[in-house]
């Protein structure tokens, strides 16, 4: 019994040995020491954390946590780049610390994030100083990379963790502040990740979009930096979720198509708008190239090509299909008429994403940038009704190709008309945005005003219910017409 | 125990590993969130009268701003001045400084704002140094001088930079520019402006709101207490989206500010007319305070866009008063009824400075095609100010055809003189007249004057007196020359007089 129980006790020191021994070996083989390879992975069960990230009843804050030195680099670097070209389009990432925290109780801390402003209007430095050279904070848009890889090595280390890390099973997460836009602004607050929702609802492949409040820490200070919807990115874990890899694990081209360089309408101009960005020279595409670059060097669009020859051809209604998931595209036409986003493609050749399959399938149109939607936002309706007495087939539509031929076919056109009474009948309803609306007041007013935050702090309904209302009846009246 | 066993070694092996991977999955309070009641608001399909500007604009509540200027923007807003008058002769210089805006008022807002445009304001005659300086230049004193806040402002911040941005859509109050005009000494009723004001509003007519407040400057520690001011609200691109909207086409019409500068009195007589210098084109316009030259006819909207058609083509019609369609013409060009309202309650006010006295003082907005005339300028009416008529204009006719000053007459004002020709025009105008004056219903009424007195009498002669301010100090309706109950009275009786005997005829 006794031989027994030392055996036991040896092979538990040997044990407990060989794992101390493997602990001591990385630590003195890491690059920057041991705990700094070990507290940069992220081994938290990643679907559970995107399920909380996205659930827009759950309270959430996010604090951005940045070294003075770190900061001030941030700052330097955008107003250096905004001097050269008259923006702050810097897109260099800086590393920070994030910590997560929700109403559930969950907190955590992930180490060495990458962090960059974006967008182009949204686009602000986070601090200036006044005439009197006091801090004056402002709301900027921006991106999260957990697996931005900074100046690490590739043999690295630290390299290795963070080139795989994933955070809410995601490789980066995009914040997007409510704008101010022409004195104007989006006291609902939820309107943008609404309209995803919609856009979900609607059968689309879309962004998932919650909301949080953010807090920036800069050295010792802390700043309550205010209400952030906050959008999963369309990246290679976007397609991932969505789309079939080929064998090899390899994905179709994703093209980001704004009106950066003119507007990407799908026309035959289409080449000399196309390419893959390079930001650090401010050289930027209306069809920008997200992946399958080739590291820069790719110069050829085939799949694009191929669609906007069906777009602008004469066998449109015989090919279209085979080159767009025209079916989607009827949707977005119509769930798109009803949220009202005059900066999307149909009204103004902007904001969205072509993915194209694999083995040369249809591509998909992926709408983003909603925060001019829901009769709210920078618009272009002459009326100043937020678009509520469009026309279901406008003049406008002339002015896009494939809007226009996709409508001029009969069965594509019933179809629209068809998706157009559904939605209005179903997920496009008041109710549930006064429902989210409510549950995100709840969430959020009491602190974002306690706490003195930047931006927009007291919620209002502002004219959503005529929107709704008006926009149903609008759509209801017509489609029955159009019959 | 060979469990226990198990679980010790398991637990040891667990801690030890997560201790090297450095990981934390405790989970540790996060802020609560407090759960409310679910009240949605209504909706609304117009804007909403922001609470700031209601408070802001309510006579009934307490109104404070302090302004902080550091002592070189304070230096420099002097010096400026003072380049000014010695290049052209007076302080109309217009440069903007920083300064910093604290406001409170009675409902317990209180707002700072930092970095607000600051410039002084008034004409010829009334802009003056908010200093007082000996003969060796150095300040001995402050002055009241009227001012203007600019909430966007963008000093000289570039384009699309953030300060830019952020400036540029900046409101407070609803509004992006706020004028303060200070009360007349001796003006001891304190509201007369107000309630000339309220009169056209009243009446129904887009005008300025108003309220007092009182002012401090504050220069890098030194306090001035510098008295009270009438606030009134600019008539700008934010007043004629207010009070008109838009048009069909998502755009506002071309408002000018029509004033007697440079180039003569704004008869609304064709430009050649009253040219003093002789550059006849250079009296309407875009007016650039920097060239020492003022436009009788500033535009004040879509200054990069209007080609000028809107006034000149008015011009044209309103002059040519021989075509047979004269009327249709007249009716087609200008809000016809909302100007004789406005000539009957600018008879009522008595203001010798405006467009019928003096061809001064007022803006047309041209709304949908058509001239509506918005009075402003009001410090000097209701029995109180200038008297050219030695009578505070209480004993005019309805028709009186005497103007404030000799360089023009009657016949020279088309807005009045033609207008008041067409027979239908007068019984309206003489109507409006009778029922702005009814004693029971007519909202031409002293009460009203003396609660927006008490008021204010309530509200700041206390903190004016003890605290040395600078300006008005006297709240009292009867120490002025006329008070304002006289005049109310007198001018009611001869208004309705006058009425009586014009239906008689």
């Amino acid at each position: 019994m006794f031989r027994l129980w030392l055996k036991r006790v040896i092979l538990l020191a040997f044990v407990f040995g060989a794992i101390g021994g493997l602990a001591w070996y990385n630590n003195a083989t890491a690059a920057g020491g041991y705990d700094s390879i070990v507290r940069l992975a992220n081994n938290r069960k990643q679907k559970p954390d995107y399920d909380r990230l996205f659930d827009a009843t759950l309270f959430k804050t996010i604090t951005v946590v940045f070294e003075d030195a770190v900061f001030d680099d941030l700052l330097d670097g955008m107003k250096a780049y905004f001097e050269t070209y008259g923006t702050y389009q810097d897109n260099t990432m800086h590393k920070v610390d994030v910590i997560y925290a929700d109403g559930e109780g969950t907190a955590f801390t992930l180490h060495e994030v990458g962090f960059r402003t974006k967008s182009n209007t949204s686009r602000n430095l986070p601090m200036t100083y006044d005439w009197r050279g006091r801090e004056i904070w402002h709301q900027t848009s921006f991106q999260l990379q957990f697996n931005a890889t900074f100046d690490y090595g590739p043999r690295t280390n630290e390299y290795g963790v963070l080139n795989g890390r994933e955070a809410f099973n995601l490789d980066q997460l995009n914040f997007e502040y409510c704008k101010t836009i022409s004195g104007e602004i989006d006291e609902a607050m939820i309107s943008e990740a609404f309209s995803y929702r919609l856009y979900r609802d609607a059968g689309l492949l879309v962004s998932d979009a919650s909301f949080g409040l953010v807090y920036f820490r800069v050295g010792e200070e802390t700043v309550a930096f205010g209400f952030y919807t906050l959008i999963e990115p369309i990246d290679q874990n976007f397609l991932s979720k969505h789309f079939d890899a080929d064998v090899a694990g390899q994905y179709g081209d994703l093209y980001k198509c704004t009106d950066t360089a003119g507007v990407a309408d799908l026309k035959t101009d289409f080449a000399v708008k196309t390419g893959i960005n390079r930001n650090a020279e401010n050289v930027r595409f209306s069809y920008q190239l997200k992946n399958n670059t080739n590291d820069g060097a790719r110069t050829t669009h085939d799949a694009l090509a191929r669609l906007v020859g069906v777009v602008n051809g004469d066998e449109f209604a015989a090919d279209i299909e085979v080159v767009l998931d025209v079916d989607r595209f009827l949707r977005y036409l119509a769930m798109g008429f009803l949220i009202g986003n005059t900066d999307d493609f149909r009204y103004n050749h902007n904001n969205y994403y072509l993915y194209f399959a694999v083995y040369g399938g249809p591509a998909t149109m992926i709408p983003f940038d909603l925060d001019s939607s829901l009769g709210v936002g920078k618009h272009q309706d002459p009326t100043g009704d937020h678009g509520v007495a469009y026309e279901l087939f406008p003049a406008s539509d002339s002015a896009s190709p494939l809007v226009a031929n996709v409508l001029a076919v009969p069965r594509f056109r019933a179809a629209y008309l068809d998706y157009l009474a559904a939605f209005a009948a179903g997920p496009f309803d008041f109710d549930a945005f006064a429902a989210e609306f409510a549950s995100a007041r709840a969430l959020y007013q009491d602190v974002l005003v306690a706490e003195n935050h930047l931006g927009n702090q007291v919620f209002d309904l502002r004219n959503a219910e005529w929107y709704f209302t008006e926009k149903t009846a609008q759509v209801t009246a017509k489609v029955a017409a159009a019959r | 125990m060979k469990k226990k066993l198990l679980v010790l070694f398991t637990a040891a092996f667990a801690a030890l590993f997560l201790s090297a991977c450095g990981l934390d999955s405790t989970k540790t309070d996060a802020t609560t969130a407090t759960t409310r009641e679910d009240g949605t608001t209504s909706a609304f399909t117009t804007d909403e009268v922001d609470p700031l500007y209601a408070a802001l604009f309510d006579n009934a509540n307490y109104h404070k701003i302090v302004l902080s200027f550091s002592r070189e923007n304070f230096d420099k807003l002097i010096d400026d001045m003072q380049n000014y008058y010695d290049e052209f002769g007076s302080y109309r210089d217009n440069t903007i400084q920083e300064v910093d805006l604290r406001y409170e008022d009675g409902d317990g807002n209180v707002i700072d704002e930092y970095e607000v445009g600051f410039r002084t304001r008034g004409n010829i005659f009334t802009r003056r140094l908010p200093v007082v300086l000996d003969d060796d230049g150095n300040v001995v004193g402050y002055q009241q001088v009227s001012f203007q806040l600019e909430f966007n402002d963008t000093f000289d911040y570039p384009v699309n930079s953030t300060e830019y941005k952020a400036l540029k859509e900046r409101r407070l109050f609803d509004l992006e520019q706020l004028n303060f005009k200070y009360v007349r000494a001796d003006d001891t009723s304190i509201v007369t402006e107000i309630a000339a004001y309220e009169l056209y509003r009243a009446a129904g007519l887009a005008a300025p709101d108003t309220a007092l407040c009182v002012v401090y400057f504050d220069i890098d520690g030194t306090i001035v207490p510098y008295g009270l001011f009438t606030m009134v609200e600019p008539v700008d691109d934010v007043f004629v989206r207010r009070y008109f909207g838009k048009n069909q086409d998502g755009s506002i019409g071309d408002l000018w500010k029509c004033v007697w500068q440079n180039g003569g009195p704004a008869t609304l007589q064709p430009l050649s007319r009253y040219d003093y210098d002789g550059i006849n084109t250079d009296r309407l316009g875009v007016s650039d305070y920097n060239a020492g030259y003022r436009m009788d006819y500033q535009l004040k909207t879509n200054k990069d866009t209007s080609d000028f058609s809107s006034l000149l083509t008015f011009m044209d019609r309103l002059n040519d008063d021989d075509v047979v369609n004269y009327r249709n013409v007249l009716e087609s060009s200008l809000d016809v009824d909302s100007w004789l309202k406005t000539l009957a309650v600018g008879f009522l006010v008595g203001n010798p400075d405006d467009y019928r006295y003096d061809a001064n003082n007022y803006y047309l907005y041209f709304y949908e095609g058509k001239a509506v005339y918005v009075s402003y300028d009001n410090d000097q009416c209701l029995g109180f100010g200038w008297n050219p008529f030695g009578d505070f204009t209480v004993d005019n006719d309805i028709y009186h055809e005497e103007t404030a000053q000799t360089w023009f007459s009657y016949d020279d004002l088309p807005l009045v003189a033609n207008v008041l020709a067409i027979d239908d025009y007068r019984t309206a105008y003489e109507d409006y007249l009778d029922a702005f004056t009814d004693p029971d219903t007519g909202l031409f009424d002293y009460a009203d004057f003396r609660a927006e007195f008490l008021f204010a009498r309530d509200l700041y002669q206390s903190e004016i007196t003890t605290g040395f301010h600078l300006g008005v100090s006297v709240f009292s309706l009867s120490q002025r020359f006329m008070s304002a109950q006289d005049y109310y009275n007198q001018k009611t009786a001869a208004v309705r007089a006058s009425v009586a005997y014009w239906r008689d005829r």
